[in-house]
């Protein structure tokens, strides 16, 4: 089974990103991506869709897109946007064994896209950077057609 | 999300109740350095009610866990739900911020 394709578009102001993602996981719900993965899949959304509106987007009027699949069996989703090439996955992780005294913030959204999810890519086409995220539930033997 | 704050031992109590995300973090940041000032950095973050915190929450946790530490007072959180413990445990958060089950199991 091929999973139907969904496009969601945001401006880029912080405030939007919830209003997306509420929309994005209540289509998860309806779809009966497990609640588990729903919640993870939120959070990497959140990390990446932040980033993107917190660095380096032209400007508010600049628009985001999120394509995506959801189903029982996995999620998918690639995240558009026009701001100046940008890897995220070029950044070092965080230490997260360092004492409290040497924890220093930020990095630790990427790193949890990266822990959580099983595929993550960056690709720079046509003046957009594109960051597809895709996990898939208890997958014993993964087809590629399902994403 | 919602702030309830009230006393707690011989400090204060925390509880941030919804979504700790970046939309909510700069509230949640200014409730908490308030409520350290007028504790004598004393301070329990009650988690039973909040649903969801992202990288922008641990921020303002973390940032709380520095400044109790400097000025020498204290800071646990409690209650964790099954996401913010995820995010936690990932983070290494449960390493270096003490952390107990219930409130009834706090002291200040």
């Amino acid at each position: 089974m091929v999973m139907a394709e969904r496009s969601a578009e945001m401006a880029a102001i912080g405030d939007e990103v919830p209003i997306l993602l509420d929309r994005i996981e209540a289509e998860g719900r309806d779809a009966g991506v497990p609640e588990p993965l729903l919640s993870e899949l939120r959070l990497c959304l959140d990390e990446l869709l932040v980033n993107v509106v917190n660095h380096g987007m032209p400007g508010p009027q600049a628009v985001v897109t999120v394509n995506y699949r959801l189903g029982p069996n996995g999620v998918w989703a690639e995240i558009v946007d026009p701001g100046p090439p940008f890897d995220p996955l070029s950044l070092p992780d965080p230490d997260v064994d360092a004492p409290l005294d040497d924890r220093v913030p930020g990095g630790l959204g990427i790193y949890f896209v990266r822990r959580l999810m099983d595929e993550v890519v960056y690709e720079r086409r046509d003046a957009f950077n594109r960051l597809r995220i895709a996990k898939r539930v208890g997958a014993v033997s993964p087809s590629p057609t399902n994403f | 999300m919602r702030i309830v704050e009230e006393p707690f031992g011989s400090g204060v109590v925390v509880k941030p109740v919804g979504r700790l995300d970046s939309t909510t973090a700069p509230i949640a940041e200014q409730a908490i350095r308030d409520a350290m000032a007028r504790s004598g950095h004393r301070l329990l973050l009650d988690m039973g009610e909040l649903d969801y915190v992202s990288s922008a929450g641990l921020r303002v946790v973390l940032a709380a866990a520095k400044q109790t530490s400097a000025a020498s007072g204290k800071f646990l959180v409690c209650d964790l739900k099954p996401q913010v413990r995820q995010v936690f445990e990932l983070s290494g958060f449960t390493r270096i911020i003490a952390i107990v089950a219930t409130r009834a199991e706090a002291e200040l």
